[in-house]
């Protein structure tokens, strides 16, 4: 069993998790294998799939918000950080 | 790779429609505007079967209001592959038209084609983003008909 690896991280777009970044979200997450879920901590939802995009567009997350992103699988690490990579510009500090 | 059809009333609303679904296409979307430019296998297609063609309506395009069977039949075959085309409707007699348009296909061909019973923007976001991570056409319809139940405002 491998262990999940998680993640949490701040958004501070004054967009929020817009769409187009769901969009890349989604691309990079169905690029592995892991399970990967994503949960906004600040509105205590359940965990969404990140391969899905209606499922993300369900987290309404905003500014401000954390996210909790948990993966679990043999890629698990890999699919983190390449997923922490795409939300760089979004976490970076508000302008 | 799944296509997509766009079926509107309206020829501007569907240009919009497919506008937005094509930003959400895998890679660098460049999709072309005419089904009859469209080639490749390896992306996603996007086309309008919307309005009625009618050259001499006084409207901004050569498209009146509503919506035509044939026409969408026709627009449906020039994308059509094995891979399957999913149709997006917007209300009432765009559906009753793209299900005659199903009729006048050759069964072979409307066997591999499925009317969405997804809300159209939404859906077509979906469905463009499902389709060109290269998902089957029913994994494709399943994520666009989910859309239904989104929540948009929290409660």
């Amino acid at each position: 069993m491998d262990q999940p690896q998680t993640i949490t991280l701040k958004i501070n777009h004054p967009l929020g998790l817009h769409l187009r970044k769901s969009r890349d979200v989604v691309q990079v997450a169905n690029q592995y294998q892991a399970l990967i879920t994503i949960q906004n901590l600040t509105r205590s939802t359940s965990p969404v799939d990140a391969k899905s995009i209606i499922q993300l567009v369900q987290l309404q997350a905003r500014q401000g918000h954390e996210l909790h992103l948990q993966a679990t699988g043999p890629d698990a690490l890999e699919a983190l950080q390449a997923l922490a990579s795409q939300f760089d510009d979004l976490t970076s500090a508000a302008v | 790779m799944v296509n997509l059809v766009i079926v509107s009333h309206s020829r501007r609303l569907a240009e919009g429609v497919k506008e937005l679904a094509t930003q959400m296409i895998f890679g660098a979307p460049d999709i072309t505007t005419d089904a009859t430019d469209a080639n490749t296998d390896n992306t996603v297609q996007i086309v309008v079967a919307a309005g009625i063609p009618d050259e001499e309506c006084d409207n901004a395009t050569p498209y009146r209001l509503g919506s035509d069977a044939l026409y969408i039949a026709q627009t449906i075959e020039q994308v059509w592959t094995q891979d399957g085309v999913l149709v997006l409707v917007d209300l009432g007699s765009a559906v009753l038209n793209t299900e005659m348009a199903l009729d006048f296909l050759p069964p072979e061909m409307a066997g591999r084609c499925q009317i969405s019973n997804a809300p159209l923007v939404e859906g077509a976001i979906t469905a463009a983003l499902e389709a060109s991570l290269g998902h089957d056409l029913d994994t494709v319809n399943q994520a666009a008909e989910s859309a239904a139940h989104i929540q948009k405002v929290s409660l």
